[in-house]
């Protein structure tokens, strides 16, 4: 379903009518396709972002290269995917701009598994996580959202944002390690 | 407390799937954004009207500048002059002019005298005697002109084709000055007899 606001009467379109319309350069079209990936796409923006509105300029990037590569863009049924690879790369372009990593070079020792008991997450909710994640330093949330949330490797993640392989796994461990005992500190206050 | 352990990543994971999206700014964005893409459009309009009006444009402020440059340096004038005498002899627009004074001179040409003055080498001096004896011939004529008019000059009777060819190098509309000096010379640098007689034509202005 496409999620419409209240002002705006849009008939309902199916995705490649939207593309189709997109392609023409047509702005209703272009709006029921922002508004339709709106919702999947702004958490990944707001994970990278730390807010709101600099989620919005991830976004509305994103979607600006959307629109004017999407006559060149021949997969079909991989839009979505599309799309969201996009919504990264610029939230990568967004972190580098705003010169928020400070990559230093570190030893890495081993990498470890962390584990955690379950029944931690059932007393808190996807939004104190993210938040927790966010109180991250810069460098590792990014590096650790990379990981964990879009599935790069330490490679691609190395690529991306001109680090070493050891350097991007140091912050992978060090984010879980930090979000561990961050966990483990709210958990000790809910019993409370 | 339970016991079981659970890895981080695969919870955060389920976390992220099952969080929901903050759709609170979505319009707020989107009109963010549908200003970039109007204004996008409008650039890129903008730009495709620049390309079609940007040639013609560039190439009028070129004529204009060649125009000015070669009124400021007289070009212009000798061009349109040199017409007037092959193309519009306009003989009712015709100013009195009288030659007031005429003066031949025959000089050597200033290469001769440069390979003069360096003659410390025989071949030197055999080039510079060769091309001695080649004079150049230097007419200067004084003509008066009673009003503003334009001068066109030409030879009587008219220069040969090629070797003996008269180049004008004054010919220009009088504004001020009633009376012009015109320095007629040969282009060519060998030997040259130059026309008997200078014709003086001044055309007005308003032709």
């Amino acid at each position: 379903m496409i999620p419409v606001s209240a002002n705006t009467i849009t008939p309902p379109s199916s995705l490649e009518q939207l593309i189709e319309g997109c392609r023409r350069g047509d702005l209703p079209s272009q709006e029921q396709l922002y508004r339709h990936c709106y919702p999947q796409m702004i958490g990944i923006c707001v994970r990278y972002a730390g807010d709101l509105d600099g989620a919005g300029i991830i976004f509305n990037n994103a979607m600006l290269r959307v629109f004017r590569h999407i006559s060149n863009y021949q997969h079909q049924n991989k839009w979505i995917p599309w799309i969201k690879t996009i919504v990264v790369h610029c939230s990568i372009d967004y972190v580098k701009q705003r010169n928020r990593l400070r990559y230093e070079e570190v030893l890495l020792l081993s990498e470890d598994a962390y584990f955690i008991q379950e029944d931690i997450f059932q007393k808190l909710s996807a939004k104190e996580i993210q938040q927790m994640i966010l109180q991250l330093p810069n460098a590792t949330s990014t590096v650790l959202n990379l990981f964990i949330f879009e599935g790069f490797t330490h490679r691609q993640i190395a690529e991306s944002l001109g680090i070493s392989e050891g350097t991007s796994k140091w912050h992978v461990n060090e984010g879980r390690k930090l979000l561990k005992s961050k966990l483990l500190t709210l958990n000790d206050r809910h019993e409370q | 407390m339970n016991s079981r352990q659970v890895f981080i990543d695969q919870k955060l994971r389920e976390l992220e799937a099952s969080a929901e999206a903050d759709l609170s700014m979505v319009d707020a964005h989107w009109l963010q954004m549908r200003a970039t893409l109007t204004s996008s459009v409008k650039g890129s309009n903008r730009v495709r009207n620049y390309k079609w009006w940007i040639l013609p444009a560039a190439g009028g402020i070129l004529a204009i500048a060649l125009i000015y440059y070669s009124q400021q340096k007289q070009v212009y004038h000798i061009f349109r002059s040199s017409e007037a005498v092959t193309k519009q002899p306009i003989e009712s627009s015709l100013v009195d002019t009288q030659l007031i004074n005429t003066q031949q001179d025959t000089l050597p040409i200033q290469r001769t005298a440069r390979a003069t003055r360096q003659d410390s080498s025989a071949t030197t001096a055999k080039k510079s005697k060769a091309v001695k004896k080649q004079p150049t011939v230097i007419v200067t004529a004084v003509a008066e002109v009673p009003r503003p008019a334009r001068i066109t000059i030409r030879s009587q009777p008219a220069a040969p084709a090629k070797k003996d060819t008269i180049s004008i190098r004054h010919s220009n509309p009088v504004k001020k000055s009633k009376q012009v000096i015109l320095d007629i010379r040969p282009t060519n640098r060998k030997d040259t007899v130059l026309p008997a007689t200078v014709v003086v034509k001044a055309v007005d202005n308003e032709n």
